[in-house]
């Protein structure tokens, strides 16, 4: 998939207001989980579509794109216990 | 013989494995260095929580989510504006990249005058590092960030400065390149910093 600058800037930004607003709404555990799947998307968004890391082959590419959807997994796992 | 100007499959792949990285490779060994000090800070944050849930939950109510919410957009649109100067750049419009690059420093500039209010409104209102652990934790983790984003609106002054001497072309853009990727560092660190901060309860 190759997206635009502008239209990945929009996606992030809309995400992070549809993030906000979920919070909002509740404060259950399902609402953390999605705001953290929203992290991972915004993540692998920056890595390889502002960084240019897409088409990359290289293990740094990876350890990028991974980077935040690890992340959220460990941070939702420890919010939730 | 005939020699086909299309790659096939296999050599499409090949031409993949071989792009290069954009920027320099040391700055990519700095950004993985910063991005795993940062990781483990918020996996620190988020088990002293689950442990002193109360007293995040009151330090969170403290603070303000809505210049959390500005912040991220401002930086989200820096990052943006950093990329398409980077594009702008390779497509010799060394002009349009300056103003694009200048346009992210404007952004990063709103995130830093809402922050410095954010700092200065819980600091009149008595909240410093040693309140509690959730304030000892903000601060660092935030400050620590803050530092980060004045470290890369310098960078992003002097690479405009460039641009605009045509010290950058399609053809020598590495550093315009590295220093893009740090602004970009700094702006997935704040992307994951935000929800568990500011948003999550």
């Amino acid at each position: 998939m190759v997206f635009s600058i502008p239209a990945i800037s929009i996606a992030l930004i809309l995400m992070t207001i549809g993030s906000f607003a979920l919070a909002d709404q509740s404060t259950a555990s399902w609402a953390s989980a999605i705001i953290l799947l929203f992290v991972a998307i915004k993540g692998y968004l920056i890595a390889d579509g502002f960084m240019e890391l897409r088409g990359h082959k290289r293990l740094l590419r990876y350890a990028m794109v991974v980077y935040c959807p690890l992340l959220s997994v460990i941070i939702w796992l420890i919010v939730s216990s | 013989m005939v020699t086909s100007t299309h790659p096939t499959h296999i050599q499409k792949e090949t031409l993949a494995a071989d792009k290069l990285l954009p920027g320099d490779f040391a700055v990519w060994m700095l950004i993985l260095i910063e991005i795993s000090t940062f990781g483990l800070m918020f996996i620190g944050f988020s088990a002293v929580r689950t442990f002193e849930r109360d007293m995040f939950l009151a330090g969170q109510a403290v603070i303000h989510p809505l210049a959390g919410l500005i912040n991220t957009i401002a930086l989200l649109a820096a990052s943006g504006f950093v990329a398409q100067g980077v594009l702008d750049n390779r497509n010799n419009n060394q002009q349009r990249a300056a103003f694009m690059l200048l346009a992210g420093v404007a952004m990063a500039t709103v995130y830093i005058v809402v922050k410095l209010w954010e700092y200065w409104q819980l600091g009149s209102a008595g909240y410093d590092l040693n309140v509690n652990h959730f304030f000892t934790a903000y601060f660092l983790l935030t400050g620590f960030h803050f530092l980060h984003v004045v470290l890369g609106m310098v960078f992003l002054i002097i690479m405009t400065r460039k641009l605009l001497r045509r010290g950058y072309g399609p053809g020598n853009q590495i550093g315009l390149e590295s220093g893009a990727c740090y602004w970009h560092m700094i702006d997935l660190i704040w992307v994951v910093l935000f929800p568990i901060v500011y948003v999550i309860r």
